[in-house]
């Protein structure tokens, strides 16, 4: 009887764990476009996890691993904009309704995801719609949305306000794997 | 004649700051490799920190200015979807060590390291994530 439970608790738990999906090696992606220039900037190496069952969607990343095309451009985002060294991670954690998900299928889906991005010690609520793209056991999730820097007490000098745009989009892309 | 030279002075002036500028523009991304290391530190101890307070080890380590050599046992070595090469180092701690370099740059050959290996390299950190990796970027391996 005893076994019988523990196998119970085991299969449950192993279900349980089989409702959440996680990449380690997200792709998070600024981009700002003015008249004057575009700038972009991308992490790789960002964390995401999904639990089906609770919905509740977890995305981190570490600003430091934000990759420019110019050394110098980096550089201001870390020292000057989002001050790296204080604030080392920005952080979303929000809801989803995947009920309707069969992970285990072949499937396109969409996932209204809202919630609250802390990025430069300031929080402010996010929602977005994420695509879940499912193909031959592989699970792909990306969604974008648009942040404002002011809102994230970004201050950006008056001689360069004219490069960055006041709505800057947020690309976050992942292939999923199931937590086991 | 004193016309003339502050004519010139002035131009001088513009082409220093605007060579200046140029090359501050565009100077090129760099890794660790030649800058001077501030901790030498091993995997394990990095990771230990990191997992006793993430707070106090990043306040202490994931700064601009801090150059790490770091010595440890290579777990996986992959590219990611970015290119970059990621050297991940396996710890007597649950963290592990995740240790990026820059794509399409000549920062030694990770590739030549196998699971079980020591590897020695230098770079920065960037701190530790959700799923206690803690990452180091710009890195470069040290022979």
């Amino acid at each position: 009887m005893k076994n019988l439970i523990l196998l119970v608790v085991l299969v449950v738990s192993f279900q349980a764990n089989a409702q959440k999906y996680f990449s380690k090696t997200a792709h998070i992606k600024f981009f700002s476009h003015t008249s004057a220039e575009d700038i972009k900037a991308d992490n790789y190496k960002s964390s995401i996890i999904i639990d089906k069952a609770s919905g509740v969607v977890q995305v981190e990343g570490l600003i430091k691993m934000f990759e420019f095309e110019k050394a110098l451009m980096q550089e201001h985002f870390n020292e000057n904009y989002l001050e790296s060294d204080t604030y080392p991670k920005a952080t979303f954690k929000g809801k989803g309704d995947f009920s309707g998900v069969n992970f285990s299928a072949d499937g396109n889906y969409s996932v209204n995801v809202a919630g609250q991005l802390t990025m430069h010690g300031a929080t402010k609520d996010v929602s977005a719609t994420a695509t879940i793209k499912i193909a031959g056991g592989k699970i792909d999730g990306s969604t974008k949305f648009y942040i404002n820097p002011r809102d994230y007490n970004v201050k950006i000098p008056d001689v360069v306000k004219g490069q960055i745009s006041d709505k800057i989009e947020v690309t976050v892309k992942a292939t999923l794997q199931p937590l086991k | 004649m004193t016309k003339k030279i502050i004519i010139i002075s002035i131009l001088a002036i513009i082409a220093i700051g605007g060579g200046v500028g140029y090359y501050l523009w565009n100077k090129p991304k760099e890794n660790a490799a030649s800058k001077e290391t501030t901790y030498v530190l091993t995997a394990d101890d990095l990771a230990t920190d990191f997992l006793q307070n993430d707070s106090i080890a990043s306040a202490k380590y994931a700064q601009s200015k801090e150059v790490f050599e770091l010595t440890g046992v290579v777990d996986t070595v992959y590219t990611n979807e970015g290119g970059e090469d990621i050297l991940v180092f396996q710890t007597n701690t649950e963290a592990k060590v995740a240790c990026s370099f820059n794509a399409g740059q000549d920062s030694g050959n990770p590739g030549q390291f196998k699971k079980g290996d020591t590897a020695k390299l230098k770079g920065y950190c960037g701190g530790i994530d959700m799923f206690l990796e803690v990452q180091m970027r710009a890195c470069a391996i040290v022979k």
